[in-house]
């Protein structure tokens, strides 16, 4: 195929999205939280593609996403751990961020 | 036949062997797997050969041949296909589409060849392409998705096929970290409740 890419990070999040909205329909329940995950990883690959602005916090968060996205296939308990404590440092960061911001 | 009991398959120059020894049969359904991880390091063409070989061997309902199969392996098409296939996680460099021309189906096997046989068909087919990945050094991963619609879009696909299933295929990533499934069945004797005394 001819190399004329004029795709964006954005727009492949937004392509992704919507074909998951669609997946979601006749998937099982818990891969829904799979594919919000997997459309977080593409905005930190943006980032460390330099594709857009980047933010440590959210590069750092990559690997633990991952493992989250790898256990959800073997044992959901632990995918419910897992996003329990992700949501927890996300949480935590962004009470940092809109605090320190005023 | 050449020396050693093989005979070569004179369309696709492969080596088919007269008979798999047991433990090369067990080997295979024993390391069989799917992957979820793979090395950028591309497919060989005669390697994907051998995997279409290997499909094109398995049973189709009727003998009729409405199961076709697309090779993906452009780097921009990959993107394409994994972006309109959420549950294509596996960065496999490679894929085979197993399609089914569903008026053809519905022409030669009716309505349960169109429906049913034909994706038992795709199934037996991806299973021949793991199982002779085994023997190849490669990996594969097994995606179906309700987005077909939109994976036949970016590939071109005339409307009246249907996608029943993709196989990502690649060189396994050390951290592939395999899906290891239990390998019990339920299985019943003679009627549905008797016990098997399985080994």
């Amino acid at each position: 195929m001819a190399d004329r890419d004029r795709t964006s990070p954005s727009f492949e999040l937004a392509t992704y999205l919507v074909a998951s909205a669609r997946d979601c329909m006749e998937e099982p329940l818990v891969y829904g939280p799979l594919r919000m995950l997997v459309g977080v990883d593409m905005i930190v690959g943006a980032m460390e593609r330099g594709s857009l602005p980047r933010d440590e916090f959210l590069i750092q968060a990559k690997k633990k996403i991952w493992d989250s996205v790898i256990s959800v296939m073997n044992d959901r308990a632990e995918f419910a751990r897992a996003l329990d404590s992700m949501l927890a440092e996300f949480a935590e960061e962004y009470k940092n961020r809109l605090l320190s911001e005023k | 036949m050449e020396a050693g009991g093989a005979v070569r398959d004179g369309r696709l120059g492969t080596e088919q062997k007269e008979g798999l020894t047991g433990t090369e049969l067990a080997e295979a359904l024993k390391r069989r797997h799917m992957d979820r991880k793979f090395t950028e390091k591309p497919v060989e063409k005669e390697k994907l050969d051998r995997l279409l070989y290997a499909a094109g061997r398995a049973p189709q309902g009727g003998n009729m041949l409405v199961r076709e199969f697309i090779v993906v392996t452009d780097p921009q098409y990959m993107k394409l296909l994994r972006g309109t296939t959420p549950s294509f996680l596996a960065n496999s460099p490679a894929a085979i589409v197993i399609c089914t021309d569903l008026e053809k189906a519905l022409e030669v096997m009716g309505i349960q060849g169109r429906d049913v046989l034909s994706l038992l068909d795709a199934g037996a087919a991806a299973e021949n392409i793991a199982l002779e990945a085994v023997e190849l050094g490669l990996g594969v991963s097994f995606v179906r998705s309700a987005t077909t619609e939109a994976a036949k879009k970016v590939l071109g696909i005339p409307d009246r096929y249907r996608i029943d299933v993709i196989v990502g295929v690649g060189y396994r990533a050390e951290d592939s970290s395999p899906t290891v499934r239990g390998t019990k069945s339920t299985v019943h004797l003679d009627h549905y409740g008797g016990t098997w005394d399985g080994g």
